[in-house]
Parts: C-alpha cells; structure tokens; sequence
C-alpha cells in the first residue's frame, strides 16, 4: 500500500503552519480535525505501548517468508506517517529517507522513538491545516477526494496497522498491555472481599 | 474522547453496551442514493473499498482454518469475523439505527461454519452501508453519546471505520500465518508476474 502512497498527487496549496512552528494553531476541540486527532491519539498510545511489550529479540520475527517482520511494520507506520501528509499539504522532513525507513533498523528503542517522532509529524500536519482546508479536493490513487477523505485514509492505514501488530505480539504470547490491565482489574474485582452485612 | 477510543477497543462489552444504549433522536431518513461529495461520500468510498478486502479475505480462508488461533487465549479466525460484524451491527444504535432485531449477538462468536461467516460479515457490512445513507449530512455535528462519551455522529463513523481495520489488520495476520495470501496482493502479483513474461527478451 505504502508504495502507492509514496508517490501521490499533492495538491498544491501552501502549508500554512508546518510541523513544530510557533505559527502552528491550538488544537481543535469540535469538527472533523479534532476527531482526526483524536484517532491519532488512541492509535500513537497503542503502538507505542505495544511495541514497549514485545521483547527486542522478536523485532525481527516475521510470520512468513515476504512477509513484513514486527520492526517492518511500526516503521511502514512510521514511513507512511511521514508520507501521507504529503496529501493534505505538509513534505517529509528534508533529508529523511521516508523510502529506505522500513528496513532502516531492528533496535527496539530507536523504532519506538522514530513511531513518536512520526506521530508528532502527521499530527502537526493536521494542526496546520484549517477547517476550511478539509473541503479542499485532491486525488487519492486516482480518485476524487477531499483533505477530509485523505484523513479517513490516514486513520484506515492505521487501523490496518495496529490490527497486524496486536495479532503478531499474540503470536509470540505478548498480551496488549491494554488487555493486560484490564484482565488485571477483573482479577481485583472478583477477589474483593464481600461487605460485611451491616448490623 | 479519547477515552472514548481506548473504550471501543475492548468489543468485549461493545454489543452489551451498544444494544441496551438508548436511542438517539436522530431524524433517521428513509435510504437515500449514495453522496456523490462529503463526509459520507468519503466515508462509504472508503468503507466499500476495504469492505470487498474484509469479505474477499475471509473467502479465501479454508474451511477448517476458521477454528484456528494464535494461542488458547486469543480469538480465532471465525471469531474475528464474527467481532467485526458484531461491531457493525451495533455501532449504528449511536447514529440512531438500532440493531436488526434478528441478530443474535449472544450467539455470534459460537458460529464457525465457514458460508455462514461469510454471510453474516457481508450483512454487517451493508448494515453500516445503510446506516451512513440514512444519515443526513445536517446530522454529522450533532452531539450523540457513545460508551457514555460525548462526540459526534461523524465520529461514530470514524470509529466504525477504524474498529474494521483494526480487526482487518488481525485478520490478515491470522491468514498469513496460515499461508493463506491476500486475495487482492495475489492478484497484484499475478499482474506483476504477467508484466514480466510479456516483456521482450533481449
């Protein structure tokens, strides 16, 4: 998929606040770039945390030969959000080489910090955009979209993503910390103690 | 709201909440012809394309392959399938489309049987289908409430959309583990393969 992204056809509107300026506006908190942001919330909490879980001996564990490895995939993430706000206006940092990412490096540390950095581009990406902007018309893999359509793509990518990742750190018997917890707070909810009946 | 995020992941007590939620007061018009621009044009563009993926997928699986999982602890194939179309089945209660009073959402994730998965997946499918047509763009801002959050009914749609990818993603896991190639990457390298046979050999 990534492949098709790297390439797309960017509409040509000046970027009006670029990732990490002061210019950059205060977050949304109504309408579809709050919601927008929202979604890359949960979903930088999910990966960071997962990839936290799984031991840096399985990055390299793939399930199948051609197969994306574990450290393949949080940097195909990463790689695509560097490349897909190239869509709604704001380029890859200069001098990153968003191509050679995914198969940049196995060590754990670095690929979680690169997830980060990712996260803090595309949403900076967003943040720069105004609420007008998400009407604007764009092709996405040929098709008629809007700034808004590409973000719903955006989300998709990641959705897809973490989907793929959750299923790889149950492969090698990694609980989502997410579950874990809650596994853990119903475990504390069964052996509380009853009330002693009030006399 | 992001709280209400981290919620809608655990699908576990999804259906439970969602079916007993009440109902929105949401004009629910009657199915309209497909938005040919915004939100929900660029929603079901989206939601058709990786719909066909989602269903194509769980086609390809072998029949005896849909009682397989990862570990003891985890879904198996049938009853990823089966979480998704739960999800969307009841999802659409927050827009103001209750669930099809025919669904067993008790029952779901016991159905193994291959044809039937498949058939369930593809109702669910169009279930969200209808549900985004019956909506009328006026509605997209309007406040709803969802897993006792407040957001909106365009938000509702990016969670359906997100919670489907996220457990198309598991799903294609679960294939590759099995050896089984995505459908639409299989056709992708048959044409790659092809391109390459018709070229000149010099």
């Amino acid at each position: 998929m990534l492949a098709s992204c790297l390439a797309p056809t960017i509409p040509a509107y000046p970027q009006t606040a670029p990732q990490g300026s002061s210019a950059a506006a205060a977050a949304p908190t109504a309408g579809v770039r709050a919601e927008v942001l929202d979604g890359l919330k949960y979903f930088e909490q999910r990966y960071a945390t997962l990839a936290e879980a799984v031991p840096p001996e399985k990055f390299t564990w793939r399930p199948g030969e051609g197969v994306r490895s574990i450290a393949e995939v949080y940097l195909h993430v990463s790689a695509a959000n560097y490349n897909l706000p190239s869509l709604i206006g704001t380029s890859p940092p200069a001098g990153l080489d968003v191509r050679g990412l995914e198969k940049s490096t196995t060590d754990k540390a670095k690929i979680i910090q690169t997830l980060h950095e990712s996260f803090a581009h595309i949403r900076g990406a967003v943040l720069s955009l105004s609420d007008a902007d998400v009407d604007k018309k764009l092709k996405l893999f040929g098709q008629d979209t809007t700034d808004r359509g590409a973000m719903i793509f955006m989300l998709r990518h990641l959705g897809e993503h973490l989907g793929q990742t959750i299923a790889y750190a149950r492969m090698n018997n990694v609980v989502p910390p997410w579950t874990e917890e809650q596994q853990r707070r119903q475990q504390q909810q069964q052996q509380k103690p009853a009330e002693k009946p009030k006399q | 709201m992001t709280r209400l995020r981290l919620a809608f992941a655990s699908l576990g007590v999804l259906v439970a909440v969602l079916v007993a939620a009440p109902r929105p007061a949401l004009a629910q018009a009657a199915t309209q012809a497909a938005p040919a621009t915004g939100f929900r044009a660029e929603f079901l563009a989206d939601w058709d394309d990786f719909s066909k993926k989602v269903v194509s997928l769980a086609e390809a699986m072998p029949a005896e392959k849909f009682t397989w999982r990862p570990n003891p602890q985890v879904r198996s194939v049938s009853e990823i399938y089966m979480h998704i179309a739960g999800g969307n089945f009841s999802f659409p209660r927050a827009v103001g489309m209750p669930p099809p009073a025919d669904v067993d959402f008790r029952g779901l994730d016991k159905i193994t049987d291959k044809a039937r998965v498949v058939e369930i997946l593809k109702q669910s499918v169009e279930y969200v289908r209808q549900a985004a047509l019956k909506t009328s763009d006026a509605d997209l801002d309007k406040p709803v409430k969802l897993f006792g959050a407040d957001t909106t009914v365009r938000n509702v749609f990016y969670i359906i959309g997100t919670h489907q990818h996220e457990h198309f993603g598991l799903a294609i896991a679960y294939a590759r583990a099995n050896g089984v190639v995505p459908p639409w990457t299989a056709a992708r390298q048959a044409q790659q393969h092809e391109h390459e046979q018709q070229k000149p050999k010099l």
